[in-house]
């Protein structure tokens, strides 16, 4: 029930994103919140539960990438899940520092897996340093944002689970 | 079989999740290919709330709008705020009729432009999310013996905006000009010259780029850039955009390089036509 929520909250944000940056007419600043999502995942889920949302949140991404091509998110997701627990068994990532600092890694790790995807899989992406450039601003947008979306996916995991997430910065 | 199963279920999820997307990805991105189920299902999933959330945020911003400027009317002056209210409305009907008018009159006009082309109208319900792509997606309205296609072209009075990648479901997925993909085969009007505008991949500048042959001689500033029809995918004839500072010419091997700027500004396109070949008894 957790895992269908989050995803449900997921595929909600992105079908709500695209309208409201057009409206406020700021595309390039566009949050990655797949990405966030499986952070959050990463740090308060079990392995296989968060895994396979994991993958999921990738796919409902693939689904809201015009142009990509699907199953792309879903790797992406899939590595960035296990990037990010291997660094929430050490640290709280949660915490609105180390969250910052985590999205900004998994958004260059992300960059670079589209772009080494692309290479394999679609020949056609060229122009990858205007393609880069134009990435910076998502990536800053999604580490700011998740000061932001981390507490309402904690909101409703807390609403489904009636208990919230908390601990101390390092996991001795 | 199953114990084991159930106790190495991590590291078998995690094998057949990471294959899966691999094999999805290697199937998809091979070139020609048609749009399978599952592309299907994500982009009918994904097209319907778009659509919907689309048509909800338009009308909340006009509900909201009215509403704020009510109060605003009201708070000025509460004696004339009927009156104020019934012009008001008044008011927001002209201009949507206007509106409304307007761009009605515009498509009338595309199709007087492009008489011998079949086409229906599509409406953004969509744009990209991610820096990587330029592609927006539209809801195209079912046309009488008409059926959108992959590589069809779509443009709006103005030009041309992207062509048709994927289908499914009533919903078109355009790769727009400026999107690193995008080839277009092209000719500068007057001037006979061929050549070919690629995307840039930018998402803000609304520039591309045309090759033509070094031993072509120098294009002026404005010069206007149409599709030339050698690509087999763009009628001949649709304005495509001109050409910016050409002095800034660059030479890329056996090719000058101009800056061109697009005739549509692909943010601003809320609707297009998708545009099928010339009709056979037109030609």
């Amino acid at each position: 029930m957790r895992y269908f929520i989050l995803i449900l909250s997921v595929f909600l944000i992105f079908a709500v994103e695209t309208p409201i940056l057009t409206v406020a007419g700021m595309n390039a600043y566009s949050v990655n919140v797949a990405l966030l999502a499986v952070i959050y995942l990463a740090a308060t889920s079990p392995p296989f539960g968060g895994f396979v949302t994991a993958v999921i949140v990738g796919f409902v991404a693939d689904s809201f990438t015009p142009g990509g091509i699907l199953g792309m998110n879903m790797e992406i997701m899939a590595i960035l899940f296990l990037v990010t627990r291997g660094l929430a068994e050490r640290f709280q990532v949660l915490r609105p520092l180390p969250l910052v600092g985590v999205a900004m890694v998994c958004s260059a790790v992300e960059i670079l897996l589209v772009f080494l995807f692309s290479i394999l899989f679609d020949r056609n992406l060229t122009q990858y340093s205007s393609v880069f450039v134009g990435a910076l601003p998502q990536a800053l947008s999604t580490a700011l944002a998740g000061l932001l979306f981390i507490p309402l996916f904690r909101w409703i995991d807390g609403k489904i689970r009636g208990r919230r997430y908390t601990g101390s910065l390092l996991r001795l | 079989m199953k114990d084991w199963l159930y106790r190495h279920r991590f590291g078998v999820s995690v094998v057949v999740l990471m294959v899966l997307p691999l094999m999805l990805m290697y199937l998809h991105g091979r070139r020609g290919h048609g749009t399978t189920l599952v592309e299907r299902m994500a982009m009918s999933l994904a097209g319907a709330s778009q659509s919907a959330i689309t048509s909800l945020v338009g009308w909340s911003g006009d509900l909201i709008q009215n509403y704020l400027y009510l109060v605003d009317v009201q708070e000025s002056n509460l004696s004339l705020a009927q009156e104020n209210e019934r012009l008001l409305g008044e008011a927001l009907a002209a201009k949507r009729l206007a509106i409304e008018n307007q761009s009605l009159r515009k498509l009338v006009g595309l199709k007087t432009q492009l008489k011998k082309l079949n086409k229906v109208p599509a409406r953004v319900v969509g744009r990209e999310l991610t820096p990587y792509y330029r592609v927006s997606r539209m809801s195209v309205e079912a046309g009488e013996g008409f059926e959108a296609r992959k590589d069809m072209a779509v443009v709006t009075h103005e030009g041309l905006v992207g062509r048709v990648v994927k289908v499914a479901a009533g919903y078109a997925d355009v790769m727009i000009l400026s999107d690193s993909r995008s080839r277009v085969a092209c000719e500068v009007l007057g001037r006979g010259v061929l050549g070919m505008v690629l995307g840039n991949g930018l998402q803000e500048g609304f520039q591309v780029r045309l090759q033509v042959a070094v031993s072509e001689k120098l294009l002026e500033e404005g010069a206007v850039v149409q599709t030339s029809g050698h690509d087999q995918v763009f009628p001949r004839g649709i304005e495509v955009g001109y050409v910016a500072e050409p002095w800034n010419v660059r030479q890329k091997g056996p090719y000058n390089e101009y800056d061109v700027i697009l005739a549509v500004n692909p943010t601003t396109v809320e609707h297009a036509m998708v545009v099928e070949a010339a009709r056979p008894d037109r030609e």
